[in-house]
């Protein structure tokens, strides 16, 4: 489903935001994006929506083959992921009905469809009764349900979301990683960026961690306490290598990496 | 593109309009003052060109045969000078018709130029020439003066030359006032425009995020230029069009010789050249505006 080959991105004010980064995500797979803040996360989903291009590598979405896409075909990459994001996102002088319908209608979608297919993802989400609310009129995990229910309705395949539970409490996160399980359950690939040690170590699914840019864990399972060590080395020895110079950053990491994997073995 | 998008991309334009009410007030007074100028320009260009071309038709070249012409020469002469390009008509005055209208116009003519008629008679021959074309006054006067038997050429080409350089210096004047107002007018909807984009900065990051095409999120904002544009124009149409109309209906009572181009003869050419241009500067603006602050 989704694939990165050897991806590097660099800002234009020479941060490396992603750094050789290679993974495969398969059809109907459910993965967690962790790390610190600025580790490249967002820069990762916004590889794969095609918001960004890389430097080098190759990735591929799909039938997409991203790093070649024209212009033209941008559109129907993203026709094909729905994104969910930590702010909603929700136009606020239109109800929840409109919202997931402007979505609809901007990809040209005809009347009679977006009548029949909102019913659906609003029960999906829970929000049968609520389609006729202004955002303003709901509560955050009910605001971020429509978010959801807006990303389910082009009946994407992959369902990218950086930080949904971001803006909200335990309890409404929780909603939120329930609706999220089951949509995933009836088979669409999601990737969720978070920050949330707890939704990681709970829900089990694989995680793939970000550190400056590489990835540094690529796993089943949750945030162990083995792991947050690790985590914690990378910083010490980012800190040292700052006298030893940039190759020996990269070296050290490799052999981080290599560690991880030999502990977890 | 589908009908449905066509709707919606009106439907979006003129909420858009409606929002952004003053600048798009702003954009329609410049958009029209533009069009005002430009209608000026227009008639002013057109009524010079028309009175010319009725003076021209009035002004004439002489040309003067050789005392001792024939009849006969005189007639083969006026069918060559009728031939050439640009001549609207010729007409033939003898000596005698000469002296007849120097003895009535001239003071105390008829005493000076008595005993002149007949055989004493020392005028000859005259062709009076009116053209049909006044820029080609030099070449017919160039082609008489080489014709046999032909004395002299008089011409008053002064007067026509200034008239002719006059209507194209206003023309010229007018086409540059009104271009540098198309320009303000070009501006300032461009910013309408950027404004609006401003505005939709969420609704444009949503349909970009759930795949929605260029074009689609384009049209809109260039549709909303367009009938800022259109509206500007049709505003501006009634006050040059009727004003004109009470100018042309005031100096038709007051001179007779030169008309003024009849205002409902060039009401349809005025309304079409006031929309094409209204809607082409709206749209040069909003697809400037999108084209730098629509990144999609
Ligand atoms: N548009 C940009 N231009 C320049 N640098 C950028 C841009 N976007 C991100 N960066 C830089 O790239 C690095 C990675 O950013 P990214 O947004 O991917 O981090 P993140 O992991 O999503 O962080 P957070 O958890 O805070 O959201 C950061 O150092 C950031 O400053
Ligand atoms: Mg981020």
């Amino acid at each position: 489903m989704i694939l990165f080959e050897h991806v590097t991105k660099t800002y234009n004010n020479n941060v490396k935001a992603l750094d050789d980064v290679s993974f495969h995500i398969r059809k109907g797979d459910f993965v967690f994006v962790v790390g610190h803040s600025g580790a490249g996360k967002s820069t990762l989903t916004k590889l794969i929506l095609h918001e960004e291009q890389p430097d080098t590598g190759y990735i591929r979405v799909g039938d997409f083959d991203v790093t070649k896409l024209s212009r033209k075909m941008v559109p129907y990459l993203r026709r094909s992921i729905g994104m969910v994001f930590q702010d909603f996102r929700l136009l606020p002088n239109k109800t929840v009905y409109e919202n997931i319908a402007f979505a609809m209608e901007v990809i040209g979608a005809t009347q009679r469809q977006i009548r029949r297919r909102i019913p659906d993802v609003l029960s999906m989400v829970g929000l049968t009764m609520k389609a006729k609310c202004y955002p303003n009129e709901l509560s955050g995990g009910e605001q971020q349900r429509v978010g959801i229910a807006r990303a389910l309705a082009n009946n994407p395949q992959l369902i990218v979301a950086d930080e949904p539970t971001g803006n909200l409490d335990d309890e409404t996160a929780w909603e939120i990683m329930a609706i999220l399980d089951r949509i995933n359950k009836y088979g669409t690939t999601i990737i969720m960026v978070t920050h949330s040690q707890k939704i990681v170590d709970e829900m089990q699914k694989r995680v793939i961690a970000i550190d400056r840019g590489k990835i540094v864990k690529d796993e089943q399972g949750g945030y162990t306490y083995e792991n947050q060590v690790s985590e914690d080395t990378v910083f010490d020895f980012t800190y040292t290598s700052q006298k030893q110079g940039y190759g020996d950053i990269l070296k050290e990491l490799e052999a981080l990496n290599i560690n991880i994997h030999h502990g977890d073995e | 593109m589908p009908l449905r998008n066509m709707k919606y991309y009106a439907g979006q334009s003129l909420y858009s309009v409606w929002r952004n009410k003053l600048m798009s007030l702003i954009s329609m007074s410049t958009v029209c003052f533009c069009l005002i100028l430009l209608g000026v320009a227009i008639l002013i260009g057109d009524n010079l060109q028309y009175i010319s071309q009725q003076l021209q038709a009035q002004f004439e070249i002489q040309a003067f045969m050789d005392s001792g012409a024939s009849q006969a020469q005189v007639s083969e002469m006026e069918k060559q000078i009728k031939a050439l390009a640009g001549v609207a008509d010729v007409v033939v005055e003898t000596p005698e018709e000469g002296i007849e209208w120097f003895k009535q116009e001239v003071e105390n003519g008829a005493e000076a130029f008595e005993g002149l008629e007949g055989e004493n008679n020392p005028l000859p021959y005259c062709f009076k020439v009116t053209l049909s074309d006044a820029s080609q006054a030099e070449n017919i006067e160039k082609s008489i003066q080489s014709m046999n038997q032909i004395l002299q050429v008089n011409n008053r080409r002064d007067v026509l030359n200034s008239i002719v350089h006059f209507t194209k210096g206003i023309r010229w004047v007018s086409l540059a006032g009104m271009l540098i107002f198309a320009l303000i007018a070009v501006f300032i909807i461009s910013n309408t425009i950027k404004l609006a984009v401003m505005a939709r900065s969420r609704e444009i990051s949503i349909m970009k995020s759930v795949g929605a095409t260029d074009w689609f999120i384009r049209w809109p904002f260039i549709i909303e230029g367009a009938i800022v544009g259109l509206i500007g124009a049709v505003i501006a149409f009634f006050p040059v069009f009727f004003g004109y109309r009470g100018i042309a209906h005031w100096w038709s009572g007051l001179l007779d010789i030169v008309k003024l181009v009849d205002a409902n003869a060039i009401l349809v050419y005025l309304i079409l050249a006031f929309c094409l241009i209204g809607i082409g500067i709206g749209s040069i603006g909003s697809i400037m505006a999108v084209r730098k602050h629509l990144r999609v």
